[in-house]
């Protein structure tokens, strides 16, 4: 009996493996919201929106005149992205910072690239705050602009 | 995991309190009687199975006229993976210092099935190639190492050692490990911790095949 329990003790123990998770949430892109003062959106009429640093120019889909939201992709070779605004209410322009950090999830998932420490180190606008400063896709709004 | 961790410390505890209260007629009983010395065969056939892992491990422990064992492993593993988009290569050593209680203490063999602790600690290398696609924007291929790599783990263990003939033993250790921790990793996530495992997961099951060979120092 001594020796039965012994050997499905054994045994039992070689079971005791794990397999990696792969939920793949990086990304270089920023979702950025207009709000008033009262925190509330702001359909903004945007005519183009430019990435700077890397001379990328974006516009919004011709059936969308205003939005108050858009998520705009960071230059993933830099660690900072120049990205202007050209809106009804004028030319302006933001600087942001981040820091790219590599994580190795597991063979099959590979490596991921994600973007951290967001930080504003240059606005024209009135205000701009980051919320979350990790870019993740499971994340709407990185940054706040307070027009 | 720490009701686990609180049920198995309990046990020794008990255990312990127990051994204290009996009457010790054993003299010198910290005079050490014997140690074991061995290698884990799952490192050893990995190796030579060309898996991703690789390495070996020695492993000692030395006993005395009470029921706790003195254990002490050294070991080297290295691990180089083909990533979907790159690859890693890590290298390093790993030691293990802790008490393993024996519950057989009757036994006229010494064979025993114990539960112990132990302290883990690795020095290690990394290397990462990793290549990546963004949309509008150029692939990116980035070359990045940590070297002189620390880290530090705890581990609750048990298993068996059976004596199979003359000095000859075989066993095996299952350890459940706990609290990783790693200093130096200033460019990339640390991946691997040798002796550990995966470096981001808070807790991991080792498990070990072991032979043994016994130098008694004296009769007990």
């Amino acid at each position: 009996m001594v020796r039965a329990v012994v050997i499905v003790l054994f045994f039992s123990c070689a079971a005791c493996l794990s397999t990696p998770d792969c939920i793949p949430l990086s990304t270089n892109e920023a979702g950025i919201e207009f709000k008033n003062r009262s925190n509330q959106p702001v359909a903004t009429g945007i005519q183009r929106m430019t990435n700077l640093t890397s001379g990328i120019d974006y516009t919004l889909a011709p059936e969308n005149d205003t939005t108050s939201y858009v998520r705009l992709p960071m230059s993933p070779d830099r660690d900072t992205t120049a990205l202007r605004f050209v809106t009804d209410l004028g030319i302006d322009t933001i600087v942001l910072t981040y820091t790219p950090r590599i994580t190795v999830i597991s063979p099959e998932c590979g490596a991921l690239r994600n973007f951290n420490n967001l930080r504003v180190v240059y606005s024209s606008f009135d205000s701009v705050r980051v919320i979350n400063p990790s870019l993740r896709s499971n994340i709407r709004t990185h940054v706040e602009i307070v027009l | 995991m720490w009701r686990l961790f609180y049920s198995v410390w309990m046990c020794a505890a008990v255990t312990t309190a127990t051994a204290q209260l009996l009457p010790d007629t054993v003299r010198n009983p910290w005079l050490p009687t014997g140690i074991r010395v061995g290698t884990d065969l799952i490192a050893l056939g990995k190796t030579f199975a060309q898996q991703p892992l690789t390495g070996w491990e020695i492993n000692a422990d030395v006993d005395f006229k009470t029921r706790y064992y003195l254990v002490l492993d050294y070991g080297q593993w290295g691990r180089e993976e083909t990533l979907s988009n790159g690859r890693y290569e890590g290298s390093g050593r790993y030691w293990r210092a802790g008490i393993d209680v024996n519950f057989l203490l009757k036994d006229p063999d010494r064979n025993m099935f114990f539960i112990g602790f132990r302290v883990g600690r690795a020095g290690f290398d990394e290397a990462l190639t990793s290549d990546f696609a963004y949309e509008g924007f150029e692939p990116i291929s980035v070359t990045q190492a940590n070297a002189n790599l620390r880290a530090g783990w705890g581990e609750l263990t048990t298993g068996l050692r059976v004596k199979v003939v003359g000095g000859f033993w075989m066993g095996y250790t299952a350890r459940f490990k706990f609290a990783p921790g790693v200093r130096g990793n200033e460019v990339f996530d640390a991946y691997d911790i040798p002796g550990y495992g995966r470096a981001d997961r808070s807790t991991y099951w080792g498990f070990n095949y072991q032979v043994f060979w016994r130098v008694p120092f004296g009769k007990r």
